[in-house]
């Protein structure tokens, strides 16, 4: 893959376009969970922390799902595009995760009465961030573009194999986190307007991710290319 | 009768820090497209 680089800015300036799109959203989104959502009574405001914290989770999980499975595609087809969209994806998950991890804490702190609890569900997904932050790591310090992308896919895939645990760990063993109210067999158990904002919060963190990931990726393209004309000087 | 309890600081607190993580993110990206863009 020797790609262009004038391209490679053009598909970033995209991604940055669509990102902006994606936080003039979330403003709305603010409004909306402020103004149109009835507050719940048990657990007064702190509950709103709910339409910021649980699209980000499903964000994180989807997009470290999505890590796995074209890195499982990349050790199949070795195309270096599919190594380039996973590093992308995996960083925009790490920046999902941070809003999950740290929204969390606080809505926990006012409801639960502790910051954390080292329960099924909080450590393996605190487990799956760290994974994540390692496989980054890893990408940063194996100079090889082979031999990276080949150790880097493992790692994903083993991150991905833990995603299912983290969404039944609720289930599987004993937690305090709340069950899921949406994701479930039966129907979502939560009032329709509650339901709206959450539904639209998370489309707006997959505009958002769209955005990050197609900027993050154009910019692999421009590092790609820079290096090509490096490597060309160099032989010439 | 139930009262509902008084936390809006933990509300607002992550509402910032959502923002401060996207906006952050997003700027360090238009930075990286810019000095790309330099060359």
């Amino acid at each position: 893959m020797i790609p262009d680089r004038a391209r490679g800015l053009a598909v970033a300036r995209r991604g940055q376009w669509i990102a902006g799109l994606g936080l003039v959203l979330l403003a709305g989104v603010y409004i909306m969970a402020q103004r149109f959502t009835p507050m719940e009574v048990s657990q007064g405001l702190a509950q709103k922390i709910f339409y910021l914290h649980v699209p980000a989770a499903w964000t994180s999980l989807l997009v470290f799902s999505i890590v796995g499975i074209t890195s499982a595609l990349y050790l199949w087809l070795r195309d270096e595009r599919l190594d380039l969209f996973a590093a992308s994806s995996a960083e925009v998950g790490v920046v999902f995760s941070i809003i999950m991890l740290t929204t969390g804490p606080l809505w926990a702190k006012p409801i639960w009465g502790t910051w954390w609890q080292w329960d099924a569900r909080l450590t393996l997904t605190l487990f799956l961030f760290f994974l994540f932050v390692g496989y980054l790591s890893l990408r940063a310090a194996v100079p090889d573009a082979g031999e990276r992308a080949r150790y880097s896919a493992v790692v994903a895939i083993l991150g991905f194999l833990l995603v299912p645990f983290v969404h039944l760990s609720v289930y599987l063993f004993r937690t305090i986190h709340p069950m899921p109210v949406v994701l479930k067999p039966s129907a979502p158990s939560l009032p329709d307007s509650m339901l709206r904002t959450l539904l639209i919060a998370f489309v707006v963190d997959l505009v958002l991710y769209i955005g990050f990931v197609t900027a993050r990726y154009g910019l692999g393209l421009v590092a790609h290319a820079r290096a090509a004309e490096l490597e060309d000087r160099t032989d010439a | 009768m139930h009262e509902t309890p008084q936390n809006a600081g933990y509300m607002i607190a992550a509402y910032v820090v959502t923002a401060a993580v996207l906006v952050g993110y997003w700027i360090r990206l238009a930075g990286k497209i810019r000095r790309g863009a330099r060359g």
